[in-house]
């Protein structure tokens, strides 16, 4: 039988990502220089095979939407995967850009935003995650950040290395970026076999407070 | 070898910065391209050798690492390079500076806490440079050097994308070069691809650098006008028109002159596609083609739009 969170430990785990959240944000506001209001985030279970369909009925135009995805590894095991809408990197690219505009001809704008997206969910995803980790006491390592659409996206999940019956647990949020009226969603997916480690690194948690 | 000789036999440079970006390891690799020696910066803040770094990315980046503790990728085709290390010239796709492709990680304290950040420089200019020149041997047309096809497409595509995001004015111009048979068959094929080289750099020098100037096929090219309205793409095409017409050329003892014919068009609500408007210019063209040397605006196909030109006459040569 596959092994899953209890619901007091979701709990506990909601509460966490509570407090991680409201952290990330004051530090994304100082960080980015720019209001970033994070939702309450949602801790939900769920079976990798419900997950697309998931993302589709949550996300309007799931499938021509933007993904930035980011693996992490260490005491906490999964994917970070930041979605935006489509057309949101158009808004992020003035906010984000480098100082010298000297584009050159052979650089296309589409590429430019893919970059784009890539470093605004860098930061994000390791805002969010940075602080979930920092409160378990529980190191993480990243990798480099890919940038994807939503149709891509099934592949990336079977190539991933989930199964099909794992369950994850979606921590989802979403964010805005105050003036630039960009909202998109996170959702962090953490693979099965790190979950003992988090189920300790919750009771430990609890009960250091 | 000790243990922290490793770090100055890598083949990419090595920065750690404390949270005053103050530098604490500068490795060989830095020495090298840098011309500054370890004992000259270490202690020093890297804004003193390098200011070009006080800006926000950098120091978005920066406190990214130490007040998350993730890893930073700056990648090249966004930022270019952080150090801004001098290269020697080469040809058209060379690169003024190094290119470089950065890691910034942070490195943790005894304690946990996070008060170093490690830079990692990798040097990407050769791949940098292949990009390019790929890129322009995919792009460009080779006789005249103008854009091909491909990328006429392309970008047409991307500015009727934009267009429809921003609402902005979106205009072009076909021209093709009038009596160019009989110049090829007069003069010869090698002179008319002189003329086709000479055209394009005439037309070049009027053009921003946001519009495009693409090789349409044969002695045809077209224009692709950003945020110009109709009126403006009609200026634009007479300056063009005029500036061909009194261009004199020069072939081996020869000399003769050539005109062109233009059609404009601009984007307009019914067009629900980017080859809409590429097809409203081209019956432009075919309209102005029947009194040659004209411009014609798609607006209106009775007559001429910017002034009545008289026909070209016929390719003269002077011996």
């Amino acid at each position: 039988m596959t092994d899953t969170l209890t619901e007091l430990e979701l709990d506990s785990l909601q509460e966490i990502m509570n407090m991680a959240f409201g952290q990330a944000a004051a530090d994304l506001a100082e960080v980015v220089d720019v209001f970033v209001q994070l939702n309450a985030p949602r801790v939900q279970l769920l079976s990798m095979s419900q997950l697309e369909q998931h993302l589709i009925s949550t996300i309007p135009s799931y499938e021509t939407s933007r993904v930035v995805e980011q693996h992490y590894r260490g005491e906490g095991d999964g994917v970070a995967l930041l979605i935006f809408p489509h057309g949101a990197e158009h808004q992020l690219v003035s906010l984000f850009q480098p100082e010298h505009d000297e584009l050159l001809e052979s650089d296309t704008i589409l590429e430019l935003e893919r970059e784009v997206l890539m470093e605004v969910g860098n930061i994000l995803i390791g805002a969010c995650i940075g602080r979930l980790f920092d409160l378990l006491k529980r190191a993480v390592t990243y990798l480099p950040p890919r940038c994807t659409n939503g149709h891509a996206f099934t592949g990336l999940v079977e190539s991933g290395g989930f199964a099909e019956d794992d369950f994850a647990i979606m921590i989802q949020t979403c964010f805005n970026f105050e003036d630039r009226e960009v909202s998109g969603h996170l959702f962090l997916v953490n693979r099965q076999h790190s979950l003992p480690a988090l189920r300790s690194a919750l009771v430990e948690f609890w009960g250091n407070l | 070898m000790k243990a922290t000789d490793i770090l100055d036999t890598l083949p990419i440079g090595l920065v750690v910065l404390d949270r005053s970006y103050r530098v604490q390891s500068w490795n060989h690799w830095m020495t090298i391209h840098s011309g500054i020696q370890p004992n000259t910066i270490l202690n020093h803040s890297v804004f003193n050798y390098y200011p070009g770094l006080n800006k926000p990315s950098f120091i978005r980046a920066c406190k990214t690492v130490l007040t998350f503790g993730n890893v930073v990728y700056l990648s090249q085709k966004l930022h270019r390079y952080l150090f801004p290390f001098k290269l020697p010239g080469g040809d058209e796709t060379d690169c003024e500076y190094m290119q470089q492709s950065c890691t910034m990680s942070p490195i943790h304290s005894e304690d946990g806490s996070i008060n170093q950040v490690a830079i990692a420089v990798h040097d990407v200019t050769d791949a940098v440079r292949m990009e390019r020149r790929l890129r322009r041997v995919n792009n460009l047309d080779d006789l005249t050097g103008a854009f091909n096809r491909r990328y006429l497409d392309q970008r047409l595509q991307e500015e009727f994308d934009r267009h429809r995001r921003y609402g902005r004015d979106l205009s072009m111009c076909i021209f093709d070069l009038d009596h160019f048979k009989d110049t090829n068959d007069s003069i010869g094929h090698l002179a008319g691809d002189h003329a086709l080289i000479e055209v394009r750099k005439r037309v070049t020098t009027h053009l921003r650098d946001i519009d495009v100037l693409a090789r349409f096929g044969g002695e045809e090219f077209v224009c692709i006008l950003p945020e110009t309205s109709l009126e403006d793409a009609l200026q634009v095409s007479e300056r063009l028109r005029a500036s061909i017409e009194e261009t004199e050329l020069h072939w081996k003892t020869q000399q003769f002159k050539i005109t062109a014919s233009f059609g404009v068009a601009t984007l307009s609500p019914e067009m629900l596609e980017a080859r809409d408007m590429l097809e409203a210019a081209d019956k432009a063209l075919y309209k102005a083609k029947e009194k040659r040397n004209c411009v014609v605006s798609s607006a209106e196909f009775s007559g001429t739009q910017a002034s009545p030109f008289e026909q070209a006459p016929r390719p003269q040569v002077t011996l």
